[in-house]
């Protein structure tokens, strides 16, 4: 009998256990789960994209794209091709608005061309390397732009590559 | 009690597992893209040239016509020889839109030996700028551009070579 009662009990925990992680609310030991910090989590739901650029046969370039929601890219040295479309990425981060997080991503992305050219993105962000606070309501928007060397006579093509953004608390 | 000490073993285990949570680092993989285009590149491969011709008494004007037949007003005398509209080589992306600027005002030739000028007016141009121009499947474009040539009477124009420049842009559109 004993060893039955136990394993009942072991049975509902687990249930339990499920329940409590996955709503958050409802039951009785659920409340106590309000205490419990919100996980993190973040969704990317706009690329980077630094748009067309004229290649320029004698010098070298810079294309700026500023870490906000609405910039577009600008030249220096090169030259946008007129009616380019660029945009900055944008990565919506939810938490718990009480804690603060830091975002781990890379310095530079290396860009591939054709024919095993590239170009390298010194990334840029409008949030900090620590300490972030999400905003009320849990919720921050992180926006990644940065600046794109543009090499002299720069083969025409696409060129693209992947790039991983973390997040954590502290 | 059964159910109490539950309560507390549960709470236990809910304390155990959200430092993981805590520590947990989520994280998302986004990508970065930029296209480059060729630059567009323009080349004279020939020199716009009315040719020979005498002003007479009156003058009057030359015109050389894109597809480079060759008119004439007033007392001005076609005479022989060479004369060509000019010729443009333009490549850059393929099948992108060129904008195409001629001179808008009017241009001078001057005679080097005395400095009589003329006047190079009217520019027309094959294909015509008054449609789209746009580059072919391999990124090439020639284009022919004539014009007017307003000629003095001969003491005006004297005999002689007159030459002048005049520019014409190309840019992405």
């Amino acid at each position: 009998m004993k060893t039955i009662k136990f394993f009942a009990i072991a049975a509902l925990f687990l249930g339990f256990s499920v329940n409590a992680m996955a709503q958050q609310e409802g039951s009785a030991t659920a409340t106590a789960g309000a205490t419990i910090v919100s996980p993190l989590s973040i969704s990317n739901s706009r690329d980077l994209n630094f748009g067309t650029i004229v290649a320029n046969s004698e010098n070298a370039g810079t294309v700026t794209l500023a870490a906000t929601s609405d910039a577009t890219s600008s030249a220096t040295g090169v030259t946008m091709a007129p009616g380019s479309v660029s945009n900055t990425a944008i990565f919506t981060i939810t938490g718990d608005e009480k804690r603060t997080f830091n975002i781990t991503m890379p310095a530079t992305v290396t860009l591939a061309g054709p024919g095993s050219k590239t170009m390298l993105i010194t990334l840029a962000k409008n949030l900090d390397d620590a300490n972030n606070s999400l905003a009320t309501g849990g919720t921050s928007t992180l926006y990644v732009g940065g600046s794109l060397a543009v090499a002299a006579n720069q083969a025409a093509g696409a060129y693209s590559a992947e790039f991983n953004v973390a997040i954590a608390y502290e | 009690m059964a159910f109490k000490k539950f309560i507390q073993t549960l709470i236990i285990s809910l304390a155990i597992t959200f430092p993981a949570i805590l520590s947990a680092q989520v994280e998302v993989t986004a990508r970065a893209t930029a296209e480059v285009i060729v630059a567009i590149n323009a080349v004279e491969g020939a020199i716009l040239n009315f040719g020979r011709f005498s002003p007479e008494d009156g003058g009057g004007e030359i015109r050389v016509l894109p597809d480079g037949t060759r008119t004439s007003s007033g007392s001005v005398v076609l005479g022989g020889g060479l004369y060509n509209p000019a010729t443009f080589y333009i490549t850059g992306q393929p099948e992108y839109t060129v904008a195409i600027t001629l001179p808008s005002a009017p241009i001078l030739l001057t005679n080097t030996l005395n400095g009589r000028t003329m006047e190079v007016h009217n520019w027309t141009s094959a294909p015509s700028l008054d449609a789209e121009v746009t580059l072919s499947t391999t990124g090439n474009l020639n284009l022919n551009l004539g014009a007017t040539l307003q000629v003095g009477d001969i003491s005006e124009n004297p005999v002689g070579i007159y030459s002048g420049t005049y520019v014409v842009t190309f840019s992405y559109n």
